[in-house]
């Protein structure tokens, strides 16, 4: 296998892991923000 | 080591990596699905040429007969509506004006604009669209924002328009 295959596939490999840690914090966030919208509710 | 075997490692890591991106992608669309959208960030989405939105109304799209001689009494799509929006009364294509149906696209990134922000008729406008949020509050937040309204029957974007609608 020559170097620019195992380059390409390193430069995949490090795209897609930036977008799950991405993607993560997203939902993260979005996981915070569903559960105060359904805390208020209740409270309402 | 073998490049062949060297080479189905790779490509295993990265199918395992693009089916987890895959799958939280799904999450974070149903987590926004949960989260109603503000009259206040509907505006500033809209304000933004560079994000594709539409926006979906789901009021009755123009007074019954008995309901027309005290028309202003009622909420429905003609009397006022978010600019650009497009009717389609209880998320149901039978009810919508011919103009419209051929300008909802269903794989866009939608809000759903109701009476009130009724949940029962977004979840029934959330099986249809791909990606969707409800508006808080619905047409009557918005109105009470003091944002634009447009009136009268639905108008069909020209052919070659673009850009932000507000």
């Amino acid at each position: 296998m020559s170097m620019i295959e195992r380059l390409i596939y390193w430069v995949a490999i490090v795209v897609l892991v930036i977008a799950l840690i991405g993607i993560k914090g997203n939902i993260s966030k979005l996981e915070q923000q569903v559960s105060q919208v359904s805390s208020t509710q209740v409270e309402e | 080591m073998n490049p062949k075997v060297e080479r189905a490692i790779y490509l295993g890591i990265i199918f395992v990596l693009a089916v987890l991106v895959l799958s939280f992608g799904k999450k974070e669309i149903e987590l926004q699905k949960q989260l109603p959208l503000t009259a206040e960030q509907l505006y500033k989405l809209m304000g933004n040429p560079r994000i594709n939105l539409q926006v979906i109304d789901v009021r009755p799209y123009e007074p019954s007969e008995e309901e027309e001689d005290d028309a202003e009494d009622y909420d429905f799509y003609t009397l006022s509506h978010i600019p650009g929006s497009i009717p389609l009364p209880d998320c149901d294509e039978s009810k919508a004006p011919k103009d419209a149906l051929p300008h909802i696209n269903y794989y866009l990134p939608t809000v759903i604009v109701s009476r009130d922000g009724n949940p029962e008729i977004f979840k029934k406008c959330a099986k249809k669209f791909k990606i969707v949020r409800n508006l808080k509050g619905g047409m009557q937040a918005w109105l009470d924002a003091g944002y634009p309204t447009e009136e009268d029957e639905y108008q069909p974007p020209a052919a070659g328009g673009g850009g932000g609608c507000l």
